[in-house]
């Protein structure tokens, strides 16, 4: 259903390009949801405003291709664009406090996004926005509330309300739990999955936790500095890390099953994007770093649909 | 006070007025209040790491900045070693609060970007007149920076916030605190801001704060992984009360509470062949917490909710041991 193929995005900085996306690759199978995995300033965020394109400036997508449905959305015109965005193609940002408009209702928000892609009366979306509201455990009486009247989760209920208001085929969700207690990122995480299967929907989830990943996804892909080091489906990803990056972050993730034993971080902090380092990305933090991870990017292996880009890997 | 106490905390409170409208000042309504904090107690042992656990709006950070007395209690006593904190004059308060220190959650927010590394620990040193001339100065700050772990020191020396990372911004924070060598830190959401990766990193530097500087720690946070991590004992906050006290593995293994059933229920696995259970609680946080109340303030998402928890405030109850719950269900 979506294709990314050889993705190259570069914000252009006073002190150069940065190469905030390296020649990323991956599929999403129809009525499966991907997980991105990647810490803070790895380009995942800007991944999912490419598919939208709303890569703002100075980023720009400068090489590569994203197929939706067949069709390459890096080559489409601002109209085409423009009328996939919202009606098959859904976001939901990170903080959804910042995403809403504070002065005008929740109602008129998941109106107005059905106005705008179907034409139909303004009575029948506005009942429409109160059927979605109440689809995503919002009362219809809070139609008229402003999003200062909602608590977090529930702003973040409204987001997903209007995201899907107009039936999308995919869904972005960007960090959708960051920020959210435990207790109602549960409630929002089964709301998804609820919403998933009722409406057939293809999902994308961002995010920094593995575990909300693997509560979620079919696959996952494991993002480092612009690059993606390791995909494969969820279970083997995280049964059998095979990057080592990707052995870290599992590694270093505290849990509340098993004993309780000292973990390892890694050590480090990621490069910067504009001179990464030769070779591998993660070469200077990695463990096992070898003279030739210094001199060559790694290419990417594939084995069983479990891809890897280290050179350990034969 | 026993000795290997280091902080006890008697009947808390903190309420916060709610502005009236003008029909209620007309009417003279009774002026009413958010019980941010409302009587908490608990003890603080030597070298002790007790975590307080609980979802936004519970009061775990007015909590620990009321303990520091940066906000004023409305009642209640905050004993640290001879002194009752809450009616210390401002020299003597300022004596102790050296060994009484804070680290913030967000470190990009928390250091004057202004400020190299270098600066802001000098800073602190001339405020508190911990040594004089530089030469001295200087070789504390080394060792500061050594002790955080920001090696080579040269390297970090000069920087400015705005070329470290996150994690690397937290480790200059917690220098700032340990320079002092505080008796014990209050550390709010030390790492939720921070990339995982990192986080343990800065969890293991605590552990050893803890080993090597003899530092108590409260650590507050939402997050019962990483307490579950770092913490000797957790404290479990609901609507500005402790709901459940006890040792870490008692909380986790054999939860009392409903509500800290639930909180460990909703944590997410991370083995994606696991189900995910559903949280047995019903309904949000209430927005305007801590109306005067004479019932169980769990009681309206408790799946249990007897006819008793409706008329009286539950105490907190031995379990066994150190494990202590406030949940009627015990008492009865």
């Amino acid at each position: 259903m979506v294709e990314i193929d050889d993705l190259k995005i570069h914000f252009f900085t006073r002190r150069g390009p940065a190469k905030a996306v390296d020649k990323i690759s991956f599929g999403i199978e129809k009525n499966d949801t991907f997980g991105l995995i990647g810490e803070s300033g790895c380009g995942k965020t800007t991944v999912a405003l490419s598919m939208i394109r709303i890569v703002k400036p100075p980023g720009r997508i400068v090489g590569g291709r994203i197929f939706f449905n067949k069709s390459d959305i890096v080559r489409m015109s601002h109209e085409e664009i423009r009328r996939l965005r919202g009606k098959d193609i859904s976001i939901v940002r990170q903080e959804a406090q910042n995403a809403l408009n504070p002065v005008m209702t929740i109602g008129k928000q998941i109106t107005e996004v059905i106005l705008h892609h179907e034409n139909v009366p303004k009575e029948a979306a506005w009942a429409r926005a109160a059927d979605q509201l109440a689809l995503v455990g919002i009362s219809d009486k809070r139609m008229t509330s402003y999003p200062h009247e909602f608590s977090g989760g529930m702003k973040q209920r409204a987001m997903v309300a209007i995201s899907t208001a107009c039936n999308p085929k995919f869904l972005i969700l960007d960090e959708p739990t960051t920020g959210l207690d435990v207790i109602v990122q549960r409630q929002l995480l089964s709301l998804i999955k609820d919403l998933k299967t009722r409406l057939h929907l293809t999902a994308l989830l961002i995010t920094h936790d593995l575990s909300v990943i693997a509560e979620t996804c079919d696959r996952v892909a494991v993002m480092y500095a612009g690059k993606i080091v390791e995909q494969a489906d969820t279970v083997s990803l995280y049964g059998h890390p095979i990057h080592p990056y990707s052995q870290a972050l599992i590694g270093a993730y505290p849990s509340l099953e098993g004993e309780r034993k000292k973990l390892k971080s890694i050590p480090g902090a990621p490069p910067g994007l504009i001179d990464p380092p030769p070779g591998c990305r993660f070469q200077p933090r990695c463990p096992h770093a070898m003279d030739v991870c210094e001199r060559e990017d790694p290419a990417v292996l594939e084995r069983d649909g479990h891809r890897v880009a280290c050179h350990l890997v034969e | 006070m026993d000795k290997d106490v280091v902080l006890r905390v008697e009947h808390l409170r903190k309420y916060f007025p709610i502005r009236r409208g003008l029909t209620d000042s007309i009417l003279s309504r009774e002026r009413r209040y958010i019980r941010a904090v409302d009587d908490v107690t608990f003890s603080l042992k030597d070298g002790e790491i007790l975590g307080f656990v609980g979802e936004s709006g519970c009061g775990k950070s007015t909590m620990s900045r009321t303990i520091l007395r940066l906000i004023e209690p409305t009642s209640g006593c905050v004993y640290y070693e001879d002194d009752e904190v809450t009616s210390l004059e401002k020299e003597r308060l300022k004596e102790i609060r050296r060994k009484m220190q804070m680290i913030f959650q967000d470190p990009f927010g928390s250091l004057n970007p202004r400020r190299t590394v270098a600066d802001t620990l000098r800073q602190t040193i001339r405020i508190h007149h911990l040594v004089h001339g530089k030469v001295d100065e200087s070789s504390l700050i080394k060792k500061t920076l050594e002790d955080v772990g920001l090696r080579p020191v040269d390297e970090f020396w000069s920087k400015y916030p705005a070329v470290l990372s996150g994690g690397q911004l937290q480790r200059v924070s917690i220098g700032r605190v340990l320079v002092l060598q505080p008796r014990f830190v209050i550390a709010d959401e030390p790492v939720s801001m921070l990339d995982v990766s990192v986080r343990i990193g800065i969890l293991d530097l605590l552990w050893r704060m803890r080993d090597e500087f003899h530092i108590s720690f409260l650590y507050i946070t939402h997050d019962l992984v990483t307490a579950r991590y770092i913490c000797d004992r957790i404290a479990i906050m609901y609507l500005g009360k402790i709901v459940e006290i006890g040792k870490t593995e008692d909380i986790l293994s054999r939860p009392v509470h409903p509500y800290t059933q639930a909180l460990i229920c909703a944590v997410p696995a991370l083995d994606p062949t696991a189900d995910a259970p559903d949280v047995p609680i019903k309904g949000y946080v209430p927005a305007t917490p801590g109306e005067a109340r004479n019932t169980c303030s769990f009681y309206p998402r408790c799946p249990h909710g007897l006819d008793q928890c409706g008329e009286r405030e539950p105490q907190l109850v031995q379990v066994e041991g150190d494990h202590y719950a406030a949940c009627p269900r015990m008492a009865f």
